[in-house]
């Protein structure tokens, strides 16, 4: 056997005593273990994640915006079914409580037009030569489609029970 | 007023003796210009060797030390102590990934999600030809701001569908994959617009934005996803959709 | 497929490859939904929910110009667009944050969000077509 440096004998040594006793003076080193094996600890999202920062409250609240606008659609449905009752039947939903509700769907339809058509410039990417169209430019598009449309739609709708 | 000290309130979690991370508070010395990562060094050298945390740069280009500063998902070496006065400031692992040990989390899975975007320049040519790939200053704008990616993994921390689709591949692997496609000398586009057309990637996000909020570089992540789906519906739908 | 090596780590992340045409459809449709919602859906919440019941003259606030307006049947067509956007985007928005708030199943979440969306469509298609 060739002679050991003073390194080598930090090592741990290969002969069979060595290797017999070694698991033991591991383990007596290692703290003691209790419950589960080491591993990593997984972190699960908490019911309460929407809260913790103002982006994700004005996610929730722009995904809230299709309750509203849903809502509204089934008061239109009733109206539809309302009209089944004949021209003597007719009621057409009204009162403060409706107006108050149809209020605060109109609000969150308004924020679906304004969060979805500011988007509008971030989802294109509209090649102009060698540069691209500003989103800026197409939100703004967007926003003054959205006003024509609404005249265009309100004008109609007026015109039909005039 | 002034601060003598401050409390920073630590995540401890080992893995040999814990069943579950719990926070540990140190007292330390307050200055005006020291960051979140400045105190726990302090802490290691003065207090408790024991603390476990990833680190390099200091400065915001390694992307090493990316963690939860008061539950919000910040680099400690950019996130001052001045901006949580009084304190305590409660120090947590980045969100979203498991904990190893302490602060740090196991990104595995990232670095997997990394390697499968192909965040690399593809070419057609097998011979490396003489000269430089050339670009005008607009061919590189039209990438620029999704190179910055420092790979800090903060905007998979900030993204609430990874914890509820674990395989999503995720806002800086998008991003880093969208740089490419953006890029002139690039030829992998359609075979890259295929993986992130998968079932694991684009259509997990809801476009909660926060990746592109939480950025310390400025990339946009959430922006990179969108025009993705944007354009590969139009060339799923469309006869002269794709690129 | 999620596999755990002795460090508890996760070795290797294979996703997917695509195109997922199906996600991709139902992404586009929502996309489709959400624009024309967009640009429609407030003209008619504005006239007929609030403009209207406070005395401006809208087209169902009386029996003869709503089953006029009803008999014709691009009004009705255009109608049926208008319950199709807002059910579609209602179902498509609660399919994503009905998971996000912790309910699992990607499937179930969302056949229970489409097949609503679509039940309420069917009813409004129903009273459309066979009213007055």
């Amino acid at each position: 056997m060739s002679p050991t440096s003073s390194r080598d004998a930090s090592q741990p040594r290969l002969d069979g005593e060595a290797r017999a006793t070694a698991p033991d003076r591991v383990s007596a080193q290692m703290p003691a273990r209790t419950g589960e094996p080491a591993i990593a600890y997984p972190v699960k999202q908490p019911f309460t994640w929407w809260t913790r920062r103002r982006g994700y409250l004005l996610y929730m609240l722009r995904e809230f915006t299709a309750v509203g606008i849903a809502a509204w659609m089934l008061l239109f449905l009733v109206q539809l079914a309302r009209i089944r009752q004949g021209a003597a039947g007719y009621q057409p939903l009204g009162g403060p409580l409706f107006v108050a509700i149809s209020v605060v769907c109109l609000a969150l339809a308004l924020w679906h037009s304004y969060t979805f058509l500011s988007l509008a410039g971030l989802f294109m990417r509209i090649p102009l030569g060698d540069r691209t169209v500003p989103a800026r430019l197409i939100a703004r598009a967007m926003f003054g489609a959205l006003a024509v449309v609404t005249v265009a739609i309100a004008g109609m709708l007026i015109w039909g029970g005039a | 007023m002034t601060h003598e000290t401050i409390t920073l309130s630590v995540t401890r979690f080992d893995p040999g003796q814990d069943s579950r991370p719990r926070l540990q508070g140190y007292e330390v010395p307050y200055r005006d210009d020291w960051v979140v990562l400045d105190a726990l060094n302090w802490i290691k050298s003065h207090l408790d060797g024991s603390v476990n945390y990833r680190w390099s740069c200091r400065m915001g280009i390694c992307g090493s030390c990316g963690m939860n500063v008061n539950g919000q998902p910040k680099l400690g070496c950019s996130a001052f102590l001045r901006d949580y006065l009084p304190g305590p400031v409660v120090v947590e692992p980045m969100a979203n990934f498991p904990i190893v040990r302490d602060l740090v989390v196991d990104i595995s899975s990232f670095l997997d999600k990394l390697r499968w975007v192909k965040p690399w320049i593809i070419r057609d040519e097998t011979a490396v030809g003489p000269g430089e790939h050339r670009q005008t200053p607009a061919q590189i704008d039209q990438y620029r701001q999704f190179s910055m990616c420092i790979n800090c993994m903060l905007c998979y921390s900030a993204c609430p569908v990874i914890p509820i689709e674990p395989e999503f591949v995720g806002p800086a692997a998008i991003a880093l994959a969208r740089r490419y496609q953006l890029d002139s000398r690039d030829r992998a586009g359609q075979e890259r617009l295929g993986t992130l057309t998968g079932s694991d990637a684009i259509w997990d996000c809801s476009f909660v934005g926060e990746c592109s909020a939480v950025c310390p570089k400025g990339v946009d992540p959430a922006k990179a996803i969108q025009q993705t789906k944007f354009e590969s519906t139009l060339g799923m739908m469309m006869p002269w959709g794709g690129r | 497929m999620t596999t755990h090596d002795s460090t508890g780590s996760r070795a290797r992340h294979v996703p997917r490859k695509g195109p997922n045409r199906v996600l991709g459809l139902i992404w586009a449709g929502f996309a489709t939904a959400a624009v024309v919602g967009a640009f429609i859906v407030p003209a008619h919440i504005l006239i007929q929910g609030v403009l209207g019941p406070l005395g401006v003259p809208s087209f169902d606030r009386h029996y003869g110009t709503f089953a006029r307006a009803l008999s014709n049947p691009l009004v009705k067509l255009y109608l049926l667009v208008l319950f199709a956007c807002s059910f579609y985007m209602l179902a498509f928005r609660v399919w994503y944050v009905v998971r996000e708030l912790g309910v699992p199943s990607k499937l179930g979440v969302g056949l229970v969000s489409f097949g609503l969306s679509a039940v309420g469509l069917i009813i409004a298609g129903y009273l459309l077509f066979t009213g007055p």
